[in-house]
Order: C-alpha cells, then structure tokens, then sequence
C-alpha cells in the first residue's frame, strides 16, 4: 500500500508541477500576500501582541493560508476536477487502491506545504530579520504534518458537496474565506465579538494559526497540545465522512443512477 | 452454443438482471453467458441499457435484482485482485491532462501484479509516435487508442470495450479491428458494445441485440441474419429505358419497387428469382446493366429486431 502511495504521488507531483496555476496559487501567492501585508502596514508594530513588528504578527498567518491553500483547497479543488473528467471513475476499475490515493494526496499535500513554509520563512529572514529557534522547528513540523493530513481528509470529504468541476473554486472559496476572516488571518480578530472568535476557536484554520503563532511571536495562545488535538478531530471527522460518503463516479453519471 | 470454440467455461453469467434508475428501467430481466475466449458483441441503440449492463459487469453500479458471476465471482463483492484480471474502455472516461501517454501507462501499469510492458502496449495499440505527448494533446482517436493501451495494461484476462471505436474514421477503425482480432487470438475474452453491425459481423463470436433492456435476439451473426423472415434483396439496372414491373417475375415474399432506370426487391430464395430475371431479360430482349443479390445483412436484422427505421425495407 504504501509502495503504490508512493507510485501515485510521484505521478501527482508531475501533473503538479506541470500546472502553472496551481503553483502560482499554492506557492507564490501566500508570498506575495506576505511581502505586500508587510509592506502596506510599514514599520509600525502591532499592539494587540505585546507590540510586536508586523511581519512576525503576519508571517503565522500567511504561513496558514498558505498551507490550507495547498492542503484542503487543492485537494477539494483537484479530487473535483479529476472526479468529474472519470480518472477516479478509471482509477476505481484499475485493482488501485484508495488508500494508496489518499496516501498519495496526503503527500502531494505535505511537500507543497513544506515548500511554501520553506519560501515564506526564507523571506522572513532574509526580509524581514524574523528566525524561529531550532528548538521549535521540530514543533512546526508535526504541526505541518498532522495539518496536511487533516486538511487532506476535509479536502476529500467536502468533495461529495461540489457538484461539477465550476463549482469547485467558488464552493470551497465560500466555505474558507469566511473562516480566514474569523480565524484573524487577515484582519485580526482580538477585539471582535466573542462569536467571531469563537467560530475560529472551533474550526481548524485558527488552531494552526495558534500553534505556528506561538512558535514564531511566543505568543502564549494556550497549549499547543490542545491545538494539535483539534486539528486531528477534524482530520479523523474529515476522513470518516470520506469514506461514508466519497463519490467516484461524475455527477452527470450519478444523476442518471438516482 | 460455444461459438468461441474449445473448451469454454462460462466467464460471465447474467441471470434475470434488473435495474431501473427511478422509474426508467435500464435493464429489464436479462439473461446472458458469455464463455471463455469468445469475442461477444451487445449490439443495441442508445438507451438500450448496453452502458448500464457494461458498469454492472465491471463492478462500477448496483443491480436491483438478478445474478451476476464475471470470473466466478459477483462483481459488487470484487477486491483487488478480481479487477486486476479486468480490463475496462469506458464510453467516455478522462484522464489526467497533464501526463504523457507514457507515463499513464507507468501509472496505470503501476496497480497491476502482472502487467504487460510499456513498450507492448503502445506497440499494440500503435501510441509510438504519441508516446511523448500529454493526454490533454491528444485527438479523440488518439485518446481512444490511449483508453484501450490502459485497459491492456494489466494484462487482462477478460476486456470489457464500450463502444471502442466510435468517433474513429475508416481506417483507424480496420487498425482497431486487428487489434481485437490479435487480442482474441491470445485467448482474451473479450465483450464489446458498438452501434456498428459491420464491427459485430467482422469481430464478434457470438451478438445479442439489446432493446428496451431486453435481449431480443442471440446468437452468432450468420445465424441471426439468416433466420425466418430474413430477406435477401435482388436488385438491377437496365442499359436503356425502365422495366415494366407488371412483366417481372413474381418474387414471392416482396413486390417489385421501380428505381430510376431498373427494379429491386426482396426474396426468400433469390436463385430461382435470378434465373427467372435471367429468363425475362432474354424474352423481353432488355440488356441489363447491373444485377445486385445482397445478403441479408446484420443491420437488417437489427433494424427489423429493434424496430427502428421501419422503412428500411
């Protein structure tokens, strides 16, 4: 299983690569993103956490967006696509198996985000002066790991909501703006009503939010355990619902089989 | 019965199948064997329930009711193994756009335990000049032929083809028909859906002709276009001026039908018709220019069978 994992993720990766597109969004936008919050909002320090600079307020979040662009928003967005043209139709018939899929997702998912984290950390110390202690990348790391992988398995599970390949941007547009909103990945979100806040407390996005925050401004954001935690019932919710209620076949099909 | 020859084991059993999607029945009580080795053709229009049986049989959809065994086994049960031993051609069936021919076949020959080389399969199915190329580059002929190398791959023992050559033009379609044949000739079963009676006639063992989810006819094709009511139409032209239909020889089953500058018509026994045409040109004194016996054709059959186009005769 994992052989063949293996053998569909190298095969993931080239179509990967070979998509300007999905490059550009995944890997280069959270970079610009970054580079342009950064430079909007100057030299000033943001008071909401003990006056820190702006790209260390900033870099956490960028860091997040980034990975659930290239974790759940690529997987919804490409499982979709690959849904609707019949190759999971194909794949289905071929003895494939869907672990080895999604062992194949999981890992197309986990190098991409490494690669935007690695670009967006290099920035920030070459920019900006901003370094994270070694002690802590070990921290990041299973953060990155055990997000991909619950990011992955959500990404999955919403696929059974897209009905056709041009729904798949806008619907998962809709689901994840809202969220980085009330997560503070773009405006920060400490002194906004405590319901906001607490719709980022509950979904995934602002837990890895947290983690990465606390590892990059010190931020004592409670445990990072806690975090983690939150971040694996979703994935485990994520992949549970996957496996009830993923389709193989196009919607144009299933229609005709209701 | 076996017209696959040798010792056929029957690789497919359908017994009273059925499936309706909501209140349109796809397939209604349909019976079927097919055996090791045989070419087998469904023949049927659209919405005859030809696609929906293929997906039943492939292990990709839920009957309603009925028995099914492909290689022994019921295939809404079937592992990995089971399709590893199955190769399928959608009807229609995508791929990912941003991979070479070559590298779906690594891809796809990846899953199997035992499959056939690369270099067979764009051999076999005539992919070397494309290899190198993205699926998303490709012609509908040439995905096709990459559909049909990726249903090979694993080495199947029994290939399911839907529909393998629609959209091909005449000469992709022979290449295609001698595909199949050299499948057939190393012991691959192989089932195969068309709307093409020529591609029934020229590959199949055995064909059912399916309508309304009913199989209404089975059998090799030379037996089901010279069954009961089959005509052969008889057919010629004259040199100069029209025939006088009153003055024609009595054809028995059909009437004489007037065409520009000669007559046709139909006939149980078209020797003696001739003879007596041939009597007629000579008492007449009229030179005939042309004279026509066709055989009865598959599509006859299918025609007269499904109902369709009942002006054909």
């Amino acid at each position: 299983m994992p052989n063949r994992g293996l053998h569909q993720l190298r095969y993931e990766l080239v179509s990967f690569v070979r998509d300007p597109a999905a490059i550009f969004f995944t890997v280069a936008l959270p970079v610009v993103m970054f580079f342009f919050l950064v430079t909007i909002i100057g030299p000033a320090t943001v008071d909401l956490r003990n006056g820190i600079s702006a790209a260390t307020y900033y870099l956490p979040f960028v860091l997040t967006l980034g990975v659930v662009a290239a974790t759940f928003f690529n997987t919804a967005v490409q499982v979709t696509t690959l849904r609707e043209l019949g190759v999971l139709k194909r794949l289905r018939s071929t003895p494939a198996s869907p672990q080895g899929m999604v062992l194949a997702w999981f890992g197309t998912s986990l190098i991409t985000s490494l690669l935007i984290v690695v670009a967006l950390l290099l920035l920030a110390r070459l920019a900006y002066g901003i370094s994270i202690g070694a002690g802590k990348l070990p921290l990041v790391f299973l953060a990155l790991v055990l997000a991909s992988a619950s990011f992955t398995a959500l990404g999955f599970a919403i696929t059974r909501l897209i009905p056709s390949e041009a729904a798949a941007l806008p619907l998962t547009n809709a689901v994840v703006l809202p969220l980085y909103l009330c997560s503070g990945l773009l405006i920060p979100t400490e002194e906004a009503p405590a319901w906001v806040q607490g719709i980022g407390e509950v979904f995934p996005i602002r837990n890895l939010a947290e983690i990465l925050l606390g590892t990059i401004a010190s931020h004592k954001g409670g445990s990072a355990w806690v975090h983690l935690l939150v971040l694996l019932a979703w994935g485990v919710a994520g992949l549970v619902l996957a496996i009830r209620f993923f389709r193989w076949t196009p919607a144009r099909e299933q229609a005709s089989a209701r | 019965m076996t017209a696959g020859g040798g010792a056929g084991e029957p690789l497919i059993e359908i017994k009273g199948l059925r499936k309706s999607y909501g209140s349109v029945i796809a397939v209604d009580g349909l019976n079927l064997s097919v055996v090791e080795g045989e070419v087998f053709g469904l023949l049927g229009p659209n919405g005859a329930g030809k696609t929906t049986t293929f997906e039943i049989l492939e292990g990709s959809r839920k009957r309603d009711a009925g028995s099914v065994h492909v290689l022994g086994i019921d295939p809404e049960q079937a592992k990995a193994g089971w399709r590893a031993q199955i190769g399928v051609v959608f009807q229609t069936c995508g791929l990912q756009p941003r991979l070479t021919v070559e590298e779906l076949l690594a891809l796809y020959g990846g899953f199997y335990p035992n499959p056939r080389s690369t270099e067979e399969t764009i051999a076999l199915t005539g992919l070397d000049d494309i290899r190198r190329r993205r699926a998303q580059r490709l012609s509908g002929g040439q995905l096709r032929r990459l559909d049909v190398a990726l249903a090979l791959i694993g080495n199947p023992r029994l290939l399911f083809l839907d529909e393998p050559t629609t959209g091909f033009d005449p000469s992709a379609r022979r290449s295609a028909w001698e595909m199949i044949r050299g499948l057939s000739a190393t012991g691959t079963t192989i089932v195969l859906s068309t709307h093409y009676m020529e591609e029934a006639q020229a590959l199949c063992d055995r064909v059912g002709i399916l309508s309304g989810g009913r199989l209404l006819a089975e059998g090799r094709p030379e037996e089901l276009v010279t069954g009961d009511g089959v005509l052969t139409e008889v057919r010629f032209m004259l040199v100069d001026g029209q025939p006088e239909l009153a003055s024609l020889p009595d054809p028995g089953a059909d009437t004489w039908q007037l065409l520009p500058g000669g007559a046709r018509t139909h006939t149980q026994n078209p020797l003696p018709l001739v003879a007596a045409l041939h009597e007629w040109a000579l008492s007449t004194a009229v030179e005939v220019r042309l004279l026509e016996v066709a055989p009865p054709s598959l599509e006859e059959t299918y025609l007269s069978l499904t109902g369709e186009g009942s002006d054909a005769k």
